[in-house]
């Protein structure tokens, strides 16, 4: 085990190195180059000059290349050219948001998916169970940004009777220029949540549905109940640990979409998360940014794959990913 | 079933039907409970993509701009938009618009897939190692993320493939959404060609070529099928949402995504307007992944099989 996270650890920085090298390339063989910004505005050709010149810009790829690599492996990721503060600070800072929106959402997604899938299975085909199906398939369809607006719809046609306004808030992580309280951050989560998490729900219970189901077909839930096991322990405790096991391994290969979702999320609910920060980037042509984030992206996304193959080994200890020495 | 049959014989017993295998499995896909639903609702939002000319009551970019944000009314029966062009017209002709590229991106995206796939899992060894590792990364990596860069990109370098960003966003998703079938051309290549009759059809000479296309590749068509089916709802979702944020389809030409995105901008005022463009995005790709579902089940060997013996 030790040595397969070694191994993997080790892959890390071939694929970093890999990813920013064609995006490096492919920024620079686009016309322009990195001085795409400045080309709308009225810049005379000798400014141009000037700035090619400051940032090294008729040097060799390889050179210039270089000369981002050395100092990113130092965490200096360049300058934005829209704030003109370190990139990798802006990065880091909308890190935190947009793991906070996911991870609560991926919380609340686990939890009431597995409930539903294991409820429908246990029930299946019953009224609740045909329902849900239905409901789930739905859910799985809405595309993440025109549920946000609707959500957004729903939630200002419900008007507080005590304010006039609605109940929740549709901006931001919290409400600016307020000290922060609990409250606050709750209201201002529930619509992202919503609109994130509805899919998931609907894959994920889906999921959990079908594979409690063959488990409880299985010879050790009949062996349990013969036991004299009580039906509920059967269900909760033998059942669904091993039903619920193989979504780690789901949730592993869908987190690169989870990013995704968050990225529209975060775009119509002005969360200031790294999607939006990185839709920002793109729109404004900062490419010192759009850099950044693909970079730290790409580590999050590894580092996120790496846990839940070494998490799932940890759970089910038939999983073994070294070559067993006969 | 003649007309001379005794009553009371069945004539089925008496005679033992030759179920064709297409007849099998168009009886495995009825029997899936929405399977009907997702036929007649394709049915209709193609035929109205396809008629988008004929059935439109107005042309979709004219502009009326004493009409401005009109609602739904028997003039116009989804409204108007901030130009005063007709909703439903729009959302006719943007239904052509997101359709086609859902198509011809998945189309493209099957062809390298298979491509990459049938190699990968025919040859193994490097070549397997090196596609494998390709497709991997591209599953690791969030696609919108790789999406916006690569539309960026080619904005920036000012390439542009037919009208309105038509052939980029077709390019970019077929660019980066090959990866599943790949996958599973790869599997359905390892597992097949250790049958026999690839070997005994080795032996009498085929080559590679001839193997890949002619022995292989037929019998992973059931996998490939479906997965494209989910694929061409995926780049629905993938187009509109691109659209969306601006970097899909170029106004004036309309998608249902710039469309929802066009909506979103004034949605405080004139709500409604977010409602119908996103409401086609989400039945559509309903009836998609409830047609791939039903692929799936009727071109399941196994249930086939058991179709067979009964």
């Amino acid at each position: 085990m030790q040595r397969y996270i070694l191994r993997r650890l080790a892959q890390l920085p071939v694929m970093l190195l890999l990813i920013s090298i064609v995006a490096f390339l492919a920024m620079q063989l686009v016309p322009g180059g990195p001085l795409a910004i400045y080309a709308r505005g009225n810049v005379s050709p000798e400014a141009l000059q000037a700035i090619r010149e400051k940032l090294g810009l008729d040097d060799p790829i390889h050179i210039q290349y270089l000369r981002w690599l050395v100092p990113a492996l130092q965490g200096d990721l360049g300058f934005s050219f829209t704030t003109n503060r370190p990139v990798l600070g802006e990065v880091v800072a909308r890190v935190g948001p947009t793991f906070y929106l996911m991870g609560s959402t991926f919380a609340v997604v686990l939890v009431l998916s597995i409930l539903l899938g294991a409820l429908q299975a246990v029930r299946q085909y019953s009224k609740l169970d045909v329902f849900l199906t239905t409901i789930s398939f739905g859910g799985a369809a809405m595309p993440v940004y025109w549920l946000g607006l609707m959500l957004i719809l729903i939630n200002s046609a419900i008007r507080n009777p005590d304010t006039g306004r609605p109940f929740l808030p549709i901006g931001g992580m919290a409400t600016p220029g307020v000290p922060p309280t609990l409250d606050d951050y709750l209201s201002h989560l529930v619509l992202p949540m919503a609109a994130l998490g509805f899919g998931w729900v609907s894959w994920y219970a889906r999921y959990v549905r079908s594979s409690m189901l063959d488990v409880i077909h299985q010879d050790f839930i009949r062996t349990a109940r013969a036991k004299g096991v009580p039906e509920h322990i059967v269900i909760f405790k033998h059942a669904l640990k091993n039903a619920a096991l193989p979504l780690v391994t789901v949730v592993a290969i869908d987190l690169p979409y989870m990013f995704a979702g968050a990225l529209f999320t975060e775009i119509i609910f002005g969360w200031p998360g790294m999607g939006f920060f990185f839709y920002q980037s793109v729109v404004r042509r900062d490419y010192p940014v759009m850099m950044g984030v693909i970079v730290i992206i790409a580590i999050l996304v590894m580092l996120g794959n790496l846990l839940a193959d070494i998490l799932y080994a940890y759970l089910d200890p038939r999983v073994r990913y070294e070559k067993r020495s006969r | 079933m003649t007309a001379g049959a005794a009553p009371g014989v069945r004539q089925d017993t008496a005679v033992p039907r030759q179920e064709t295998m297409r007849g099998i499995v168009w009886r495995q896909f009825r029997r899936h409970p929405a399977a009907l639903f997702a036929l007649v609702t394709l049915a209709i939002v193609a035929g109205a993509a396809v008629l988008a000319d004929v059935i439109a009551p107005y042309d979709p970019n004219q502009l009326d701009l004493l009409n401005r944000w009109s609602p739904p009314s028997f003039e116009h029966l989804f409204g108007t938009d901030k130009q005063g062009r007709d909703m439903l017209s729009r959302i006719l002709h943007g239904g052509r618009i997101s359709l086609s590229v859902g198509v011809l991106a998945m189309t493209c995206a099957v062809l390298v897939g298979t491509a990459i796939g049938a190699l990968a899992g025919f040859f193994g060894g490097l070549v397997d190692t090196v596609l494998m590792r390709l497709a991997d990364f591209f599953l690791t990596f969030p696609q919108i993320f790789v999406l916006l860069f690569l539309s960026y990109l080619l904005r920036q370098a000012q390439i542009e493939f037919f009208q309105g960003g038509f052939g980029n966003i077709v390019l970019v998703i077929a660019a980066t959404s090959w990866m599943i079938v790949a996958r599973l051309v790869r599997v359905s290549f390892l597992k097949l060609r250790e049958e026999e009759f690839i070997a005994a059809a080795r032996s009498y000479g085929a080559g590679s070529r001839h193997l890949i296309l002619v022995h292989i590749l037929p019998n992973a068509a059931g996998p490939i099928l479906v997965a494209g089916t989910r694929g061409v709802a995926d780049a629905i979702l993938i187009e509109s949402g691109l659209s969306f944020l601006g970097y899909g389809i170029q106004p004036p030409a309309a998608s249902w995504g710039n469309i929802l995105q066009d909506a979103f901008t004034t949605m405080g005022v004139y709500p409604w307007l977010t409602l119908f463009p996103g409401f086609m995005i989400f039945i559509t790709v309903l009836a998609l992944n409830y047609l791939g579902d039903a692929l799936r089940d009727a071109l399941d060997p196994y249930k086939i099989e058991s179709a067979v013996r009964r």
